[in-house]
């Protein structure tokens, strides 16, 4: 794990709730090409960035973000 | 150098096509064309280094610089709109993602420009040691080159922008389009 590797579940949430890269851009006040580099995990946001992101999906920052891996859709079931 | 505010990015960008900022392969084309335009002017203060005063010099000069500037205007509008306004824009207009983009930018450009005028010293040390303490340089060679470091660090960060930039993802590419109506920059005033 590369020391300041951040994953997200940005683009998740995001087709979840149906929300394009544009609104949610818009809503939190950056460059729309900002949420698509968060999402493939070229930039790491600010402490800031990341609790508005969480505020803006209306779930705990620790749901958005982790330092390890996010376990894949069903892998629980499976196991 | 001013900044430029949306109202100026999104003229540039109207008259900019989307394959040049678009893609990869329109952004390294036109910092390639970029660099060689810088490039005609160092070649153009050589050429007046060894010809200059004469009519060969002032036409290879007016010739180089013609092409040079025109390319160069071009290459500095592709990649202006290519990097979303991040480096040219003021700090109040970018988000922290460009603005740590900027920094980190603006830095590898520092660095090669501080190369570029410890080299010049170099050659000046080098020049003076030879000649006995005495440089004689035509002015127009020396006027050249002095622009000609000038552009060099005005495209700088644009070149290293437009290099190192990814293609847009399939979703910025519907906003990205040309026909999309440019939008700004989202980031708060």
């Amino acid at each position: 794990m590369s020391a300041e590797e951040v994953h997200n579940r940005i683009s998740m949430l995001r087709a979840e709730r149906g929300v394009s890269r544009k609104d949610l851009a818009a809503a939190l006040g950056v460059h729309y090409q900002t949420i698509g580099y968060l999402e493939r995990g070229e930039y790491s946001p600010s402490l800031f960035l990341a609790l508005r992101i969480a505020e803006y999906f209306g779930v705990p920052v620790e749901v958005v973000f982790s330092l390890r891996p996010f376990p894949r859709l069903g892998s629980e079931v499976v196991k | 150098m001013g900044q430029i505010n949306e109202r100026q990015f999104a003229e540039v960008r109207r008259s900019v096509p989307f394959f040049w900022y678009g893609t990869r392969r329109g952004r390294r084309t036109a910092v390639v064309l970029g660099a060689a335009a810088v490039a005609l002017g160092y070649v153009s203060a050589v050429v007046c280094w060894f010809l200059a005063p004469s009519d060969p010099a002032m036409w290879t000069t007016f010739t180089l610089g013609g092409i040079g500037l025109l390319v160069y205007a071009w290459a500095y509008a592709v990649l202006l709109v290519a990097s979303g306004g991040a480096v040219a824009m003021g700090e109040n207009r970018l988000d922290e993602r460009q603005l740590a983009e900027r920094r980190q930018v603006r830095s590898l450009a520092h660095r090669a420009t501080a190369w570029l005028l410890g080299l010049t010293l170099a050659l000046t040390f080098f020049l003076d040691g030879a000649d006995h303490f005495l440089v004689r340089i035509p002015t127009a060679a020396a006027v050249i080159y002095v622009f000609a470091l000038f552009l060099t660090h005005l495209i700088l960060p644009h070149l290293i922008t437009g290099w190192r930039l990814p293609d847009p993802l399939a979703e910025d590419e519907e906003n990205e389009g040309p026909l999309a109506e440019p939008s700004g920059n989202g980031a708060p005033a």
